[in-house]
């Protein structure tokens, strides 16, 4: 559910294509005509407080078949992630029948290795970030048996350090992102006896800072998005007394800017990718109305694209596929009607993960 | 420089290239640039016969200089570096100019750490040089500040470690990367270990200095805070006396109630003072919550929280 390079202050958070720059302000290489059907329905809905739910489904639809544009080829080292962005939007706008899932389906199992490992694309090397991305898809369309789970399970615990720590790959690069991605895996395949669970909790733990939050490797920089995955990986792995949940939650709430918007570490910019991060954590550590949800709500919805549909970082910016998605699961987040609940832990709809058996108690 | 494709170059002629397999029915049919194509379909085809020759090492650099990223391309090159035994002190001179280019890729850090890792602790201080490099044009730099903690633990460089935070603090006194490091050097430094503890003083009197500065600094207050190293607030008068002073200039300053509060906090439910005095800091605290509400009223459900808790 990650990306492997770093952005502007979304730090390795938000794809930014080939790091050629990454606020691509709107209109500038989009300009296709809105159809008259979608500026008759638009009229209707104000942007500025309404999600416009039909656009970003058409929105997410239409990736797909625009495969010549630069953020398509840009982006083609991480499609496994973008179809996860893609479909778990699609699923909480209740609109995941639209997606060909079909050729989804046959598109992962392609970018499954022989060691159990899945690419980014197809004949790309194998990494945790994308394995995580294939199993969340085939979890959401109900389809784990497609694959079998002993082996994807011995590809990640085949990953574990002595430190308990995972690597991404077989390369060694050691991240908490890493951790959380091999137990959610781990956990949705429910095969978490595979590996030290207590081992994989401490190395988390170890990350932590005296802020309260935690970074990507002991003694790293507190930041929002790995926040995510550490707190993440404690949950699933049961190891949330790690967590000085106060501490913690204060350094989450000072996020919020005046603006309404979230940013990942003190003194960024606020953007939409963190309302998942910080949000998500929050309700982890069950401290999710300390924030104002009324203002991040209308942080979220100023990011919209009223013409062509999707989500961006900021306002006015160009949409993407990753901002639309972690806009979406934001407002789900806050309880914005006619959503689908999504699940803090897992980023998954909430009716995946209870089939799934995961459910929190 | 003008690309000549790898079909017309005569190393080349040898090399069938194999072009990308999108599976019998895509979703994904990516349109690169014709370039783009030729050198991974070339470099598909050497790495599917595992040449580690300084051919299949160029072809490595093309498909970087064209997908950074590419874990695949960094992977192959690393393979070929060590199957030739190729010139690591070369290799350096080439992640130079990338890091500087592209410090925000993590694939050359990691590229990197493998090079050094190899070469050893002779190498380590021009390592902390391409880092400070980094940070003097992005002094926010997650990778670069990875990196250099890498160096200075792997190598046991603390001695100038303090030193250099010391500095970007002066520079951007807002700086949280450089006060992460500050609290890195302080309490993870190797065999001369120093406690935080023993320097607590110091850091306090430092880091007052540099709220006195920035009274809004967040990165400030939290370091502050952290030299409590987990002891009760109350227990060092200084959390109590420098956001006291700092609200005398600047007295809606949410960060100074916010601490002074937590102080007093401490105060209300301690066991070791009397009724009246912990009548006095309950009445006190509730005080700073209430004008926190007035001051900061996006958090206010945070605020109202723990005046419920400390009822309760």
């Amino acid at each position: 559910m990650f990306v492997t390079k770093e952005g502007e202050d979304a730090g390795r958070w938000c794809p930014d294509g080939r790091g050629l720059g990454t606020h691509i302000p709107r209109g500038s290489a989009r300009a296709e005509e809105p159809q008259a059907s979608t500026i008759a329905e638009t009229s209707s809905l104000d942007p500025a407080t309404t999600l416009i739910c039909h656009k970003h489904a058409d929105y997410i639809v239409a990736l797909d078949k625009e495969k010549d544009t630069f953020e398509y080829v840009a982006t083609e080292h991480l499609r496994m992630s973008g179809v996860y962005w893609g479909i778990s939007a699609m699923d909480l706008l209740g609109r995941l029948d639209d997606m060909n899932k079909d050729e989804i389906l046959s598109f992962v199992t392609e970018c499954q290795h022989p060691c159990g490992g899945f690419g980014g694309n197809i004949k790309h090397d194998p990494h945790l970030l994308y394995t995580l991305s294939a199993v969340q898809i085939l979890a959401i369309y109900d389809r784990l048996d497609l694959v079998d789970p002993n082996l994807i399970a011995t590809y990640v615990a085949g990953l574990q350090q002595e430190d308990g720590s995972f690597a991404g790959d077989e390369w060694g690069e050691i991240d908490t992102r890493f951790t959380y991605c091999a137990l959610s895996c781990l956990s949705i395949l429910h095969k978490m006896e595979l590996v030290d669970v207590k081992k994989a909790t401490e190395f988390v733990a170890a990350c932590g800072n005296f802020d309260g939050g935690f970074g990507a490797t002991p003694g790293d920089e507190s930041h929002a998005g790995q926040i995510f995955t550490a707190v993440g990986a404690l949950a699933i792995g049961g190891g949330l007394s790690h967590v000085d949940k106060d501490l913690l939650g204060w350094w989450l709430c000072e996020r919020q800017v005046p603006a309404g918007g979230l940013n990942g570490r003190p003194e960024k910019l606020p953007d939409v990718c963190y309302s998942w991060w910080v949000l998500s954590s929050l309700s982890m550590i069950d401290r999710l109305s300390w924030i104002s949800g009324e203002k991040l709500q209308e942080f979220i919805l100023s990011c919209q694209d009223p013409e062509n549909g999707g989500i961006s970082d900021r306002p006015d910016d160009m949409a993407d596929v990753f901002h639309t998605f972690f806009g979406i699961a934001g407002l789900s987040l806050l309880g914005y009607p006619n959503l689908k609940a999504v699940d803090p832990i897992y980023a998954l709809p909430v009716d995946t993960v209870a089939r799934l058996g995961l459910s929190r108690i | 420089m003008v690309y000549v494709p790898l079909s017309e170059r005569p190393e080349w002629s040898d090399v069938v290239p194999v072009p990308q397999n999108d599976g019998p029915n895509p979703i994904v049919l990516i349109d690169y640039s014709s370039e783009f194509v030729e050198v991974m379909s070339y470099f598909r085809a050497i790495v599917a016969v595992k040449e580690h020759s300084p051919r299949a090492l160029e072809l490595t650099k093309e498909v970087i200089a064209r997908n950074g990223a590419s874990v695949f391309g960094w992977n192959y090159r690393w393979c070929c570096l060590l199957a030739m035994g190729a010139d690591l002190i070369e290799e350096l001179g080439y992640l130079n100019d990338l890091s500087e280019r592209f410090p925000k890729n993590y694939q050359i850090w990691q590229h990197r750490r493998l090079v050094v890792g190899k070469l050893g602790a002779k190498y380590s201080q021009p390592e902390i040089e391409v880092t400070t490099k980094v940070l003097a044009n992005d002094c926010k730099n997650y990778h670069a500040w990875s990196h250099r903690q890498w160096v200075v633990r792997t190598f046991g460089l603390w001695d100038a470690a303090l030193e250099f935070c010391t500095e970007l603090i002066r520079q951007d006194v807002r700086n949280n990367s450089a006060w992460n490091e500050r609290h890195f050097v302080l309490t993870r430094g190797g065999d001369n270990k120093a406690n935080l503890e023993q320097v607590r003083d110091l850091e306090i009197e430092f880091t007052a200095d540099k709220i006195r500065l920035a009274p809004d600094n967040e990165s400030a207050w939290n370091y502050f805070r952290g030299l409590a190293c987990g002891k009760l607030l109350s227990s060092v008068p200084a959390f109590k006396q420098v956001p006291t002073e700092i609200l005398e200039s600047v007295p809606e300053c949410s960060l100074a109630l916010s601490l002074l509060a937590d102080v007093f906090e401490e105060e209300a439910r301690s066991d070791s003072l009397t009724e009246d005095q912990k009548g006095f800091a309950r009445a006190h605290v509730q005080e700073l919550w209430e004008q926190l509400i007035q001051i900061d009223p996006m958090r206010t459900r945070y605020w109202c929280w723990r005046i419920q808790m400390l009822k309760e």
